[in-house]
Order: structure tokens, then sequence, then C-alpha cells
């Protein structure tokens, strides 16, 4: 009886000390709504790949380049001035919250007129987060934006991300490259790339 | 009178230079518009019930410089149980340079129903907002941005709940079968004719 007295003293005394002398009042609210936000920016080149000089004929069993590979002739692409840099990249907007992976996957490509396909694995590509050209003079940091690259694959290659923890306003660059097989025919292939922006789950 | 045609000249010159001017800047934008996607959230997180259904919005928006044909989709586990209310979408870029907050995005509503369950699950998955293929390329490309879902579900509260409707239908079918059986057999009863399980002593 005593015990159960006692409690109740305690809680009661807990629960309502701020009658017995301590004001309060309450003024405003605070309120915040907090988002995240993810978003790429791609290059116009980026969305329209064509190999060869254009409105060239590809010749069978020869590598191609893509028609920017190599086209950024001067500039501030990257850390300094890129000679040779590619047209091809894709920036982590300044707005981003979080860092991102780029990952890239493709289609096969098809004749315009006809049933012949061209495999997608027979396009390659390589990219650099830092110079636009891959190489810079006095840096002997590997090159990964030179021929053969890597194939492309028919899901996004994971293994494999065009840049990994992108932070916010950094840009990678990237190129393609097009291997005409011997046994191809001739004809106007048309097919399709997908590039991917996702959260790599680092804050910026 | 050379003095003049002199003038003449320069001004032919001068205009000429100038519409060529206007012409290239008014086509700059057209030859270098670049493509842009973005997404808000860019992840979401659910702590839910199996069975429960989760109505949410998000945002998608244009980084570019030109107007963006979004497609919404899903991929991933949380395809099997998503639906969005929007397939595509048209939305205008940012204003230059984007700052937040987003300000031309649009928005689109995504209901979850999560599956039941009788043990805790862990479903992910991405909502994909893509755009971009310019016709007549070699290799067109298409650009995309995924904001990654993760829903814990717990199991369902209540024993009915945790049933699906698979489930339902296969107790409805064995209640039906169990019901017409003994009633048929109760009703021939009555009628004096009697079942019984006869064992062949042979």
């Amino acid at each position: 009886m005593f015990l159960g007295y006692a409690v109740f003293s305690v809680v009661h005394e807990y629960l309502y000390s701020g009658s017995t002398g301590l004001v309060t009042s309450n003024v405003g609210n605070f309120t915040a709504n907090v988002a995240s936000t993810i978003a790429c920016t791609w290059s116009n080149f980026a969305v329209n790949i064509t190999f060869g000089a254009p409105g060239a004929s590809l010749t069978q069993g020869t590598s191609y380049n893509a028609s920017q590979n190599y086209n950024y002739s001067n500039g501030p692409l990257g850390n300094g001035s890129a000679v040779n840099g590619s047209l091809y990249n894709v920036t982590a907007a300044s707005t981003n919250t979080v860092r991102v992976n780029i990952t890239v996957k493709g289609e096969d490509l098809y004749e315009s007129v006809g049933l012949n396909v061209l495999r997608i694995t027979n396009v390659t590509w390589g990219s650099n987060v830092t110079f636009a050209n891959g190489t810079y003079p006095g840096v002997t940091t590997a090159d990964n934006m030179t021929y053969p690259g890597l194939p492309l694959n028919y899901t996004f290659d994971n293994m494999h991300k065009v840049a990994s923890l992108l932070t916010v306003g950094s840009t990678a660059w990237y190129r393609f490259w097009l291997n005409v097989t011997n046994t191809l025919p001739a004809g106007l292939y048309i097919g399709n790339y997908t590039m991917q922006c996702t959260d790599s789950g680092t804050p910026a | 009178m050379n003095n003049y045609s002199a003038k003449k000249g320069r001004s032919h010159f001068q205009r000429f230079f100038l519409i060529t001017c206007l012409l290239s800047i008014a086509l700059l934008p057209v030859a270098l518009a670049d493509i842009g996607v973005g997404l808000s959230p860019a992840k979401r997180i659910y702590n839910v019930e199996g069975g429960q259904v989760v109505d949410d919005t998000y945002t998608v928006y244009n980084t570019g410089d030109g107007d963006l044909l979004a497609s919404i989709s899903a991929d991933g586990v949380i395809a099997q149980f998503v639906t969005i209310d929007a397939s595509s979408l048209l939305v205008k870029p940012e204003p230059n340079p984007h700052t937040l907050p987003i300000k031309n995005g649009q928005t689109f509503h995504v209901r979850y129903k999560i599956p039941t369950g009788w043990s805790p699950q862990t479903y992910t998955g991405n909502i994909v907002a893509s755009g971009g293929r310019a016709p007549g390329s070699t290799l067109g490309g298409s650009v995309s941005v995924a904001m990654q879902v993760e829903i814990y579900a717990k199991p369902t509260r209540y024993f009915w709940n945790r049933i699906t409707p698979n489930q339902w239908m296969l107790i409805g079918g064995v209640l039906i079968f169990i019901v017409l059986f003994f009633g048929s057999r109760r009703y021939m009863k009555k009628r004096g004719i009697h079942l019984r399980f006869i064992r062949d002593r042979r």
C-alpha cells in the first residue's frame, strides 16, 4: 500500500512538475520539408551516336570511332585544357544530394531494311571522370579511353561503371567504338543504348 | 562616290555579319541542347506491414535545355506490385542555372501494394525516369535516372490478412467440396439412399 502510494507520488510529480512554477509558451513552429534529389545531364552528342565519318559507309572487318570521340579540339574540358577530347559526357547535377553511379547497357543494332542484326557487344566503350581526352600531358595515370574498351552488355554493367561515386557538378566523359565484323551484310544498322544515373548511397 | 560605295559595302557586310550572328545565336540552343533528367527524392525507404497499400508522390524534373518527354517505369522486385499513374510526362526545363527548389517539375503518383507475408521481407527496385533518343542516329541514346526504393515489410499482423487471394480460392474450393459432399450425402440419406465405403474382402 505504502509502496503503491510512493510510486504514484513520484509519477505524479514527474508528470505535473511543470505546473509548480515553470512557465512555457509556444510561439511558433519550425517546419522543414527536406527533399533529396538526383539528376544528371548528358551532352547533346551523347544521345546521337554515329560511327565513322558523317554519311560515309563502313567497311567490313574494320573498327570505327564514334563521330565525336575526339572532336573536342582544345578547351577547358576536365582538368586543364583537353586536346582531342570526347564530346560525349554526363554531368552530375550540382543540386544532387547524393553521389551517383553511372552505368550503361545497350540493345542490338537492327538493319533498317532487312533482318540482319549487329550485336551490341560489337560496340565497346571507355570512360574517364578526370580528363575529357582520357589522357593529359604530364599525367601518368592509366588511360582508360582508348580502343578496344569494354563491350556493351544487354543489362546495366555494375562491374564496370562509367563513373562511380560521381560528386556533385562533376563530369564523366566516354567514347564508343564499333567493330564491324567481316560477315556483316552491308546496310544501315540502328540501335539504342541507355545510360543510367543512380544513387550510390554516399552523401554528396 | 567611292566613299559612298565603300560605306554601302561596309553596311552590307555589317548587315550580313549581324544576320549571321543572330542566326548562330538562334540555332545555338538547338544545336547544343543538353538532355537532363532528375528525380526527387533520390531514395525512398518504407517500413511497412505485409498487405499494406502505400501511396506516394515523386517529382521528375528536367535539367536539360529543351522540353523532355520523360518515361516513368519501375524495375526490380517492386515492379511486380507497383502502379504508376503516368507512363510519360512532358517536362519543361528548369531555369538555368538549375537550383533548388524544383520549379518546373512534374509530379506522379505511385502505389505499392505490398504482398502479404508470413515472414519479414525486403523488396528493392528502382523508379526510373528516362528520356532522349535522337532519331536518325546509328546508336541512339536513352538517358535515365533511377531512384532506389527499399521496402521492409513486417509479417502481416492478422492471420486472415496473411492469406493470399490464391490461398483464399483454394480454401473456398475445399469448403464448397465439403459442403456439397456432405449435403448430397444427407440428401440421399433422406431419400433412403445410403452411401457407404465398403472394404473389398476378396
